[in-house]
């Protein structure tokens, strides 16, 4: 009974801490999902005035009729240069990325024989990636073969579609926006709570607050459960203005109010692991600048493996094995399946949140244990 | 009833292979206030952090009101209030706040007399006005005020202060003396540790002077003082620190006494009665030999010097950190103030 009291005590105090420095915290929270969602989220969705050099060499009125195609399109810069030589000088110096050349064939349906070649280099990978299938599409309509040579770092294929009829069946305006504020919520749960866990506890231990909680009667653990307990709300709150910010720069989030319910839960389970981990490491770690390097330490490749900001697909083999240890590739399973479709099985649900139960609540026993025994000894 | 508040017998507290407290015995009777004074390092906070319940101990036995700490630990953590020498009242938290929290810790129920009991801290530490104020934009002496009523929240019947005025001016420094003398008049046993001897002198029924966690003397203030013998105490501080072995050696060999340096400054007991004739003879000494020196004066032993003869905080001050001359420098300070 005293333990819940004196959690309740402590959590009251940890909040009211929490609300004094109201402004900074708040801050702090936004400001890496701001960051995150803003500016990586909107990265290479759109390419602006790409730089690209013509050289008409067929000089006929279909080749004309395909640079103002060309010329039409706003995302590209075009400009027209006689001598093949001076273009290719210009992309060797970066100062254009994609050399169009119109070969007198031009234009060409025949299969061997282009009518069209294209130089460019792959330095600036978005805009090649978004100019070339723009290229192509304009010089499809004079059936004409694409020849594209690359001269920068590595060369890309560009498949043609072909005969294949594609149905996106779910997250079909999916793009890179909508995955990443999934992503974001169990970074900023994580970095909240083994931020906040942590620097406190130490803080608070130098402050000479600790001792001062040691010599009341109260029950030990209440330290420990009044922390998580603080941990969890705050990372919830986190957790929101990440969905949120996400949604107003335009992000979609998939199913209703059962999306946020479960993302809440998952949310807290998450942040109960993670305080739990960042007490046990600030209590064998004296210093609050040691302790903020070594929480990234810990924070930042669990983050990057789990498929918050790349699919876990599409790791390398030994760091997709890693990831299979990592509770944040359960919680993000989770969040995906959520955020982008809507809709995840309930066997599939139940087995991911039981796994980062259990690491919940290993950490938690564990740091109980810990706390009782090492803080007896200051 | 115990008649003592605090017994302590034969504790021994070991960290690893370093001893920090080696075999301590002293009673403190109820509603005394008894001073624990020692050098840096010697065992005092070890020894609080021991009755208190932070540190468990190796060998020994403490009992509070007559209650074995091993047993009764719970218990006891009620009847104990602490104010430590860092003020750990918190800057985020109003005045209010940091009451309630603690006394809600101690359990103090129902939440009627919380309120009573805050609201009657606040006006003992004059700061009914600044219940809603955060404690971090507080001036040194209300947060120390602040802290000593949160310390005394659950009604301890003992009250251990470590440290209580370090840092404070000289006004909030005797408000807190004042502060400490009536909650003693209530019947409160207070135990206190401090670097300012002065402190010791003015407030302690009793002290027991701590070095290398040892008791090297317990009595009451006058007791003490006969420690260093009847005589008077010769000060000369050199106006050149190379100069104080040269005044040293002057003393040994011209009036036959036992000096301790430190840095600048040459102490030496001198028989009453030959004050005067040493002072005079000395001064010629000084001049024949062209040694400068900034000050020289006799004085009645104060605990400062029972202090340096018990501890030989002299030898190990000119060799230590700067934490040992700060406590010089202040002591010094405390010595102007007189």
């Amino acid at each position: 009974m005293s333990l819940l009291t004196d959690s309740f005590t402590l959590f009251k105090r940890e909040m009211l801490i929490f609300r004094s420095n109201l402004k900074v915290n708040l801050i702090r929270s936004i400001i890496f999902p701001l960051v995150f969602i803003v500016f990586f989220g909107n990265i290479g969705t759109s390419i602006n005035n790409a730089p690209i050099v013509v050289v008409n060499s067929a000089n006929n009125p279909q080749s004309l009729s395909f640079i103002s195609d060309l010329q039409a399109n706003n995302y590209l810069s075009i400009s027209t240069i006689t001598d093949e030589a001076t273009a290719l000088g210009m992309l060797q110096n970066g100062k254009i990325q994609i050399v169009v050349v119109i070969l007198p064939t031009f234009p060409s349906s025949k299969q061997n024989v282009p009518g069209i070649q294209v130089y460019y280099s792959n330095t600036q990978q978005s805009v090649t990636g978004f100019a070339l299938p723009i290229i192509s599409a304009a010089a499809a309509k004079f059936d004409n073969n694409v020849q594209s040579v690359n001269k920068g770092p590595s060369a890309s294929s560009n498949p043609s579609g072909g005969q294949v009829a594609s149905n996106a069946l779910y997250a079909a305006n999916g793009n890179y926006k909508d995955f990443l504020v999934g992503g974001i919520v169990p970074m900023v749960v994580v970095f909240g709570s083994l931020f906040g866990g942590g620097i406190s506890l130490i803080s608070d231990r130098q402050l000479g607050n600790l001792k001062a909680f040691f010599i009341t009667p109260i029950n030990r653990s209440a330290i420990v459960l009044s922390r998580i307990l603080s941990g969890s709300v705050v990372a919830l709150l986190y957790a929101f203005l990440a969905l949120l910010i996400g949604v107003l720069d335009g992000a979609q989030i998939a199913g209703g109010f059962e999306t946020i319910a479960v993302i809440a839960i998952v949310a807290v389970i998450l942040s109960c692991g993670f305080t739990s981990v960042a007490l046990i490491l600030a209590s064998k770690i004296k210093r609050v600048d040691a302790y903020a390097i070594f929480s990234q330490v810990v924070g930042l490749p669990l983050w990057f493996i789990s498929g918050g900001i790349i699919p876990v697909q599409s790791l390398p083999s030994f760091l997709a094995a890693v990831s299979v240890v990592d509770p944040l590739t359960y919680a993000n399973t989770i969040i995906r399946a959520l955020t982008l479709q809507g809709f995840i099985a309930f066997d599939v649900l139940l087995l991911n949140l039981g796994i980062i139960s259990l690491f919940a609540i290993v950490f938690i026993f564990l740091c109980l244990k810990v706390f009782k025994s090492s803080s007896t000894e200051e | 009833m115990a008649e003592y508040a605090i017994e302590i017998d034969g504790l021994v507290k070991k960290f690893g292979d370093f001893t920090a407290v080696n075999g301590i015995s002293f009673k403190i009777k109820k509603g005394e206030i008894f001073g624990l004074l020692g050098p840096n390092g010697a065992g005092k906070t070890t020894t609080i952090n021991v009755v208190l319940g932070l540190l468990k101990l190796t060998s020994g036995k403490i009992t509070v009101n007559g209650l074995d700490i091993k047993k009764y630990g719970e218990e006891i953590k009620q009847r104990i209030g602490l104010m430590t020498q860092e003020t750990v009242v918190e800057g985020d938290l109003t005045a209010w706040e940091n009451l309630e929290i603690f006394a809600e810790l101690y359990h103090v129920s129902p939440a009627g007399e919380r309120n009573k009991r805050i609201v009657e801290a606040l006006k003992e530490a004059e700061l009914t006005d600044f219940a809603k104020k955060k404690a971090g934009t507080f001036s040194g002496g209300m947060k120390r005020r602040l802290e000593l009523v949160k310390s005394m929240i659950q009604h301890p019947s003992i009250l251990i202060l470590d440290e209580p005025t370090t840092g404070l001016d000289i006004q909030n420094r005797t408000n807190m003396w004042k502060h400490i003398k009536e909650l003693n008049s209530l019947g409160v046993t207070i135990i206190l540790t401090t670097q300012y001897l002065e402190e010791a002198d003015v407030l302690c029924d009793r002290i027991a002077i701590i070095d290398h966690g040892k008791i090297k003397a317990i009595g009451t203030v006058s007791e003490l003082k006969k420690v260093v013998g009847t005589g008077r105490i010769l000060e000369v501080i050199a106006e050149n620190h190379g100069d104080a072995a040269a005044i040293s050696g002057i003393l040994k060999t011209h009036f036959k006494l036992k000096p301790e340096i430190k840095v600048d400054k040459v102490t030496a007991i001198v028989e009453i009665g030959h004050e005067e004739k040493t002072m005079s003879k000395l001064l010629i000494e000084l001049s024949k030999k062209r040694i400068k020196i900034s000050s020289v004066s006799m004085h009645m032993p104060t605990l400062d010097d029972v202090f340096m003869a018990l501890t030989g905080a002299s030898t190990r001050d000119a060799t230590h950190d700067d934490n040992s001359s700060r406590m010089d420098s202040m002591m010094r300070g405390m010595r102007g103030m007189r």
